[in-house]
């Protein structure tokens, strides 16, 4: 009768008491050492081979590495070999804030607004968790002159499994449509860096049929990642969201269309407005990194603008407005 | 904020737990409603927390909790005054680290809000980058957000709220009016890569919101701020529902509606196949062809027919212009 889940102990105190055991053994502790002394685990745990009690062991490691807690693990020489004698630990370097890292009221403000944004968004509880921590410092926001409310998006269905995999370096499987296309392709990849760009979404991942890194946008991802089952991809640590941010930059400085905008118009001031953009009079000349986000932008302006070049970007443009007049015209019967 | 607190799950409160310790250790005593006002939890939440953390410590080798390897704190204090004070602590004394996400969410959203920073403060933003990078427990992963330009200079507003003066600029409307606006500023929000001010139409006397890149003359106001009205007296809506609103309704793809969930649409009919009938609200229908250009071919207006006009005379009138 040792179901590990027949125990009375909170998750909370469970995980909490590891993190105590952990950190005050100096040789660390055996597995059997921690089923058989830490609450929680010591309550149900009877001396025999408990698989159940294992598998809740294992996900209370990943869960608090996910906390930022780390527990080392340690094989004494004569030991090697036998798992059993394995034995894990938290060292205080790798538990306690670094004395250097203080933050100053300005910058408590400006981490409380950092982890506001994220609240109708995918990493709100993590967000949360920081915030929680840097409180711990005992220091308080100061007042800031306005008020200001952030609001990250991450509507993209393909989000929150695709942070995952980056998080634990997964490999996952979805349909890409690429523009122009009428038929999915099915992609495998790991991601290395998610990064909104002027509002999308971005995975730059290792695509294991190209060999190669590739760029996704996300909101052409058309179907539900799926997790590749047992698979993990171990890559070199880089900075790999900054050269994403390069590459669209650079993209964006080489790709030029232009633009004659009503004078007065919505388009023209919300255009002159945005990043990227040389006025000379009515006609704008605007960088882009992809045509087809361009054409979605560009065309919600309707007739206060005219695209002049390049052609792919007036092709784009207009099939967008035959698109909507093929479903408009046709269900009106 | 404190009105919509999340209920706490077993990592938020292990979290809590592991923050409380330093912040009792570095404060003294603390009242239970100090607490919950400087952690953003509930009072009954607290107690809670602190009597776990009353009770937890470090195990003997034979699995018991000997009382000097136990966490202590003042009971009759805790009990008779609502104070808790921290009176032994054992294993852990400093603040943990961030997690390799956490960090990360931090460095995202500070990098999507910077464009508010002053430009004399900027050299700030990179310390305090790395100061997270290295609180974290693991190299923060690699998201990144690119910050939202702030189309108008902040600093006059920032100015205007520190004279206690109104500020006032040209404003192109949704309609295409020009107006003229006199305005108590109260709070910015950023929706997306969208920045809003709201504020207090002295024109319209009601509160009202404003695209920051429909502004144009922004300046400082010798009009006096006449609402009392602070940030956090405002509704968490952007734009305020009013009864004259216009229910217009679209037939989409079931896969298309996350794309459309900052306009909270309310599903009204389901089929054919995966296309759902959803219904959004406008103040005006000049903004439906605009709506419907967000997924070209993937919706429909089913309702009502003068938004279906609308949106096919405006195509037209849009085709016969992109025609050079």
């Amino acid at each position: 009768m040792s179901r590990a889940g027949a125990s009375q102990v909170k998750k909370e105190d469970r995980l909490f008491s590891l993190i105590l055991a952990l950190v005050s053994s100096r040789e660390g502790l055996t597995k059997s050492e921690i089923l058989h002394t830490v609450r929680g685990y010591s309550d149900v745990y009877d001396f025999t081979v408990n698989p159940a009690l294992d598998k809740m062991f294992e996900r209370d490691k990943s869960e608090l590495r996910s906390m930022g807690v780390i527990i080392d693990t340690l094989e004494l020489a004569e030991e090697e070999g036998e798992t059993h004698n394995i034995r894990y630990s938290i060292s205080r370097k790798n538990y306690d804030l670094p004395s250097t890292v203080q933050f100053s009221p300005e910058e408590l403000t400006l981490l409380n607004l950092a982890a506001t944004a994220w609240r109708e968004a995918s990493l709100s509880a993590d967000s949360r968790h920081a915030l929680t921590k840097i409180k711990s410092l005992g220091i308080s926001a100061n007042d800031p002159l306005i008020g200001v409310a952030p609001h990250i998006r991450t509507n993209d269905v393909a989000f929150e499994v695709l942070e995952d995999a980056l998080n634990n370096e997964l490999i996952v499987t979805f349909s890409y449509l690429k523009p122009g296309q009428t038929i999915p392709n099915l992609r495998t990849v790991s991601p290395l860096a998610m990064l909104n760009w002027r509002g999308q979404w971005y995975v730059l991942a290792h695509d294991f049929d190209a060999d190669a890194q590739r760029t996704f946008l996300l909101r052409r991802i058309v179907s539900e990642p799926k997790r590749i089952a047992q698979k993990t991809y171990s890559r070199p640590p880089a900075p790999y969201a900054q050269q994403l941010q390069e590459e669209l930059e650079s993209r964006t400085r080489e790709n030029r269309a232009r633009v004659e905008v009503v004078p007065g118009s919505d388009a023209s001031l919300r255009l002159c407005a945005a990043a990227d953009v040389v006025t000379s009079g009515t006609v704008l000349d605007i960088g882009f990194s992809d045509v087809e986000l361009l054409a979605d932008e560009l065309s919600s302006y309707g007739d206060q603008l005219t695209v002049l070049s390049p052609t792919e970007l007036i092709s784009a443009v207009h099939n967008r407005f035959r698109a909507v007049l093929a479903v408009h015209e046709g269900g009106k019967q | 904020m404190s009105a919509q607190r999340p209920r706490l799950e077993a990592a938020d409160r292990v979290t809590l737990l592991m923050s409380f310790v330093p912040y009792l250790i570095d404060q003294g005593p603390v009242s239970v409603d100090q607490l919950s006002a400087h952690f953003d939890i509930s009072p009954e939440q607290v107690i809670e927390l602190v009597e776990l953390l009353a009770l937890s410590g470090v195990p003997g080798a034979d699995g018991m909790y000997q009382h000097q390897e136990l966490f202590d704190i003042n009971w009759d204090l805790f009990e008779q005054e609502r104070t808790v004070e921290l009176w032994n602590h054992v294993a852990v004394d400093a603040t943990p680290r961030f997690s390799s996400r956490e960090a990360a969410a931090l460095v995202a959203g500070v990098q999507y809000i910077s464009g508010i920073i002053p430009d004399s403060d900027k050299h700030l933003l990179d310390t305090l980058l790395a100061k997270i990078a290295e609180g974290a427990s693991a190299q923060p992963e690699n998201i990144l957000i690119s910050p939202a330009r702030v189309p108008v200079d902040i600093d006059v507003v920032r100015h205007a709220v520190r004279s206690d003066l109104s500020i006032t600029f040209r404003y192109l409307n949704s309609r295409g009016e020009r107006l003229q606006r006199a305005v108590d500023p109260i709070r910015l929000d950023l929706v997306g890569q969208t920045w809003y001010l709201r504020g207090w139409c002295h024109e319209r006397s009601a509160l009202r919101t404003f695209r920051l890149d429909r502004m144009s003359e922004l300046s400082v106001s010798d009009a006096a701020r006449v609402t009392t009205l602070t940030a956090s007296d405002l509704p968490a809506e952007l734009f305020d529902v009013s009864p004259s609103d216009i229910d217009v309704q679209f037939q989409i793809s079931k896969n298309a509606l996350a794309f459309l969930a900052p306009y909270k649409p309310r599903i009204v009919a389901a089929g054919p196949g995966d296309e759902v009938t959803i219904s959004v609200q406008f103040a005006d229908l000049s903004a439906v062809p605009g709506f419907v250009m967000q997924l070209p071919g993937a919706m429909r207006v089913v309702s009502p027919p003068e938004a279906h006009d609308l949106v096919i005379s405006w195509v037209n009138r849009s085709l016969a212009t992109s025609t050079p």
